[in-house]
């Protein structure tokens, strides 16, 4: 198992964000993680890569205890992400985006990187060849997240943790970044992945984790995540599942 | 016995002051997100405006008290918020301090203008000199209305936020602006209620503090030292720690001064209790958890090439070379003194345009840069220029080591209180700079190539200046350069890449403080002297403020910077010079939103008159745009 995260619980104050939650990713495979707004998905994600303290839990990369280590020492295990609220660097081309990455890792790995070559191989499979000298400030949503998964793929990951991604893709963009995906799973990485498109979540993941207040309440393939009538309650409402049944 | 009550009645009542000083702070940052480095300041100006209608012109205590505390201040702190926070609102911590700090300076010049420093201010104590026994104590009216202001204050608060519909929403304005906008509330108005009242308690600490110490413009405007550290106690939230912060500090500096006999060394260690106070303070905070959600975009200028920055570099000491011939001697050693300290400003560069730290002590470092020099240069040796670059870098890794935790505000603070403590526990120890207070510091040789004569010394400061300058865009068009522009933009997205943000602050601080250390050993080596007096905090001040001026996102901006220090004395404008700190606050509170500066913009209209447009394809230059939130993506999960 690539990832596994057991008993995750969370506490903002009087909020319980996140109560005994389990998930796991395991390598080569694209994980849903789904839920309505404010289900704590983002958390768990912030709880993965270290910016999120647990009040209780324990999550393991590779079968190591992860606990204690800050966010730059597990992306330097092979844990890299993207933000639902966009985290490029603004003042920076995107191949500069790119390349910064590709550097950043080459000052903490034991491979030799060589970061040009890093960044173009990248630039040609995230298909940002034509904007590369663009600033990323002035690119479009759709865009600028591909710049946030290109720099995610410089830092050559074992699991990529995706929030939120084809937020302000056009359609077509939509089709080509399941693509990416697939062929990246194909190579062996894992990726979890947050995501409000529910017909891209259900084409491209091969398991589910469905989250509603902060409590897992279904897993499963995506024909089971769908019949479930939790899950079917959870988005509709009571009402709207009765309908649906 | 008596005497330690006498002494904990006179702890209380200093700590009263700081506790109303530093809740203003906490209710103006709670309600906005500023952190107001001006409080005091302001405090000060208002003391200086009672001062003017009760002494002055013999108005009546209440009625004069009346028009300040209850009018005049909430006015001005209301026109404060309506006219300089509110559009600083989304603006980088970076940018709000400079701001802030130029108002600071602002109110620090217009009131040495207004109020002559050199002719006495006296404030006579409210009753004086009514006294009476308490416990078999004597304690004076102005002591017992201290304390009593304290506490009305305090229980004013409390009802003000818990029991009342604008106290309701100045606590909701902290959590959410918007929300509180669409329930029908005024979250502006909220604010600018929040900033007068600020303004009013700043106002009542300076009345009840100035005739305890001395109308002192500088005096009192940094009394908010220790309206910080109390402030710190309650992390900017809490009311209640932040009242028990001031009294602990009141009573610990009341009780060192009174019992701590210290002497050689040690003897800048009594009035440095506050700001050890407030670094306890900060270092104590929590280590900063890193978010998300905020896209920067800082607007930069064109980084010039390698031949062009070499090109521009020859060009600058060629200039500095035919200058050297046309002015005065005396003229040269001011035009020097405004390349040296370009040669710190360019450390300001670096560390804050490039890398988004902001520093309020490069002046210290510099200070012991021109200490070391002093010290171990010999006659002008390069190994006491070395040792003055090496030194200061380690004291700059020093002092940023264990503050690197913090981000943005605290580290700013944290650099201010180092700054206040190496004042005055370093410069003005008579063991550091001798007993008249300064220090000798020759003038560079270099393997018999002597530059003693100001001719060939302002030629020398032109050449460094090059050097650095050609250094740091050299940097800037590296790997390191793009890791700091990344670090400035999302801190937490490098995080999640594997970079370590405190070794990368840790380098860019040693780097910076190593140039402001040579260009303090230069500096010292153009006065021939280095004193006491030479390497205060509020001196870094003015010199951030004029590097943002001048732009300090490039190297021309620093150039710029410490040429606007000097114009005034070249050109006899001796009225400049008088006004410097008004004019420099005022231009940094007006420019400061532009952290690209005067330079960039020169530089963008000589390109328009020329005709030459950024080369396609290179990232969209945008200089005019301030360093701001650009775009925000969806909502939260």
């Amino acid at each position: 198992m690539l990832l596994q995260a057991n008993g995750i619980s969370v506490q903002f104050g009087g909020l319980q964000a996140l109560s005994d939650v389990d998930l796991d990713v395991t390598a080569g495979s694209i994980t849903g993680l789904i839920g309505p707004n404010g289900a704590g998905k983002t958390t768990m994600f912030n709880v993965i890569c270290g910016l999120q303290s647990t009040t209780q839990g324990r999550v393991t990369f590779e079968d190591q205890d992860v606990a204690g280590l800050k966010p730059h020492e597990r992306a330097r295990l092979g844990l890299a992400r993207t933000f639902q609220r966009l985290e490029v660097f603004g003042s920076l081309s995107a191949y500069e985006n790119i390349l910064v990455a590709a550097e950043i890792r080459s000052r903490w790995s034991d491979e030799k990187v060589d970061s040009k070559k890093v960044t173009e191989e990248v630039l040609d499979r995230v298909d940002l060849r034509r904007v590369a000298e663009h600033r990323v400030d002035t690119m479009p949503t759709g865009l600028a997240r591909l710049v946030e998964l290109g720099r995610a793929l410089a830092c050559a990951p074992k699991l990529l943790l995706l929030d939120e991604p084809s937020s302000g893709l056009s359609e077509e963009e939509t089709v080509f970044f399941a693509a990416l995906l697939r062929s990246l799973t194909a190579e062996g990485l894992g990726i979890l992945m947050v995501e409000h498109d529910v017909e891209l979540v259900m084409d491209v993941c091969e398991r589910i984790h469905v989250l509603d207040f902060g409590r897992k309440i279904a897993a499963g393939t995506p024909p089971e995540v769908q019949a479930d009538p939790a899950v079917q309650a959870a988005y509709l409402g009571a009402a709207g599942a009765d309908d649906a049944a | 016995m008596d005497q330690f009550l006498s002494f904990t009645v006179l702890g209380i009542v200093t700590g009263a002051i700081y506790a109303v000083s530093a809740s203003g702070l906490v209710l103006t940052y709670a309600t906005s997100g500023i952190f107001n480095i001006a409080h005091g300041a302001i405090g000060m100006f208002m003391a200086f405006t009672y001062w003017e209608l009760r002494v002055h012109h013999n108005w009546p205590a209440p009625i004069a008290l009346i028009l300040v505390v209850f009018i005049l201040a909430p006015l001005f702190g209301a026109l404060i918020e309506r006219v300089m926070m509110r559009g600083l609102r989304n603006a980088s911590v970076a940018t709000s301090l400079v701001v802030t700090v130029g108002f600071m300076v602002a109110l620090i010049g217009l009131a040495q203008n207004i109020w002559d420093p050199q002719e006495p201010h006296v404030l006579q104590r409210f009753f004086y000199p009514h006294k009476f026994k308490v416990f078999g104590i004597n304690v004076t009216a102005h002591d017992a209305i201290t304390i009593a202001v304290g506490v009305a204050l305090a229980v004013f608060l409390w009802f003000l936020l818990n029991r009342t519909r604008v106290g309701l929403a100045m606590r909701a304005v902290v959590d959410d602006r918007n929300l509180l906008g669409l329930n029908g509330a005024r979250p502006d108005q909220v604010s600018m209620l929040s900033w007068a009242i600020g303004a009013s308690m700043a106002t009542v600490a300076g009345i009840l503090l100035a005739p305890i110490l001395q109308m002192d413009v500088i005096g009192l405007t940094l009394l908010v030292v220790n309206g910080y550290a109390a402030a710190m106690v309650g992390r900017l939230r809490s009311l209640p720690l932040t009242y028990l912060g001031g009294l602990t500090l009141g009573l610990i500096e009341t009780y060192a001064i009174s019992y701590l006999n210290l002497s050689g060394w040690l003897i800048g260690l009594r009035p440095s209790i506050p700001v050890l106070f407030l670094f306890i303070a900060l270092l104590a905070l929590p280590e900063a958890r890193l978010r998300s959600g905020r896209l920067i975009g800082a607007s930069m200028p064109r980084v010039p090439g390698p031949r062009k920055a070499v090109l521009g570099g020859v060009g600058l000491v060629a200039g500095a070379g035919v200058l050297s011939f046309i002015l005065s001697n005396a003229n040269l050693i001011r035009a020097g003194q405004g390349l040296a300290l370009a040669i710190i400003m360019l450390s300001l560069v670096l560390l804050v345009g490039y890398g988004g730290q902001v520093s309020l002590c490069q002046m210290t470092f510099a200070g012991v840069g021109a200490f070391m020099m002093g010290k171990y240069g010999g006659d002008g040796s390069i190994f006491g220029i070395l040792l003055a670059g090496g030194v200061a870098a380690v004291v700059g890794g020093l002092v940023a080591l264990p503050s690197l935790r913090l981000q943005g505000l605290y580290l700013a603070l944290s650099t201010m209180a180092f700054a206040l403590l190496m004042e005055k526990m370093f410069f003005q120890n008579e063991h550091i700079f001798g007993t008249g207070g300064s220090l000798k510091i020759g003038r560079l040789d270099i393997f018999g190539i002597s530059f003693d004569g100001e001719r060939a010394y302002f030629v020398l400061l032109a050449f460094v200046f090059a050097a650095f300058g050609v250094f740091v865009l050299w940097i800037r068009r590296g790997s390191f350069g793009r890791v700091l522009a990344a670090m400035r933009d999302s801190p937490v997205a490098c995080a999640t890449l594997g970079l370590s943000l405190t070794r990368t602050k840790l380098a860019v601080f040693m780097i910076a403080a190593g140039m402001a250390g040579i260009g303090g050993a230069l500096l010292g080596g153009l006065k021939t002297t280095a004193g006491t007096i030479d390497f205060l905090m509020l001196q870094s001040l003015p010199l951030l403020l004029l590097a943002v001026i001048g732009g300090i996102t490039s190297v021309g901006g620093a150039l710029l910077g410490g040429m606007l220090f000097a114009l005034p004395t070249l050109v006899s404008w001796a009225w400049v010079g008088e006004l410097q700190f008004l004019w420099t606050g005022i231009a940094a509170v007006t420019i400061g939103r532009n952290p690209n500066g005067v330079a960039n913009q020169i530089t963008e209209r000589f390109r328009k008159i020329l005709g030459t447009s950024p080369r396609s394809g290179s990232p969209t230059p945008r200089p005019s745009e301030p360093v701001e939130e650009v775009a925000q993506v969806a909502t939260a999960s």
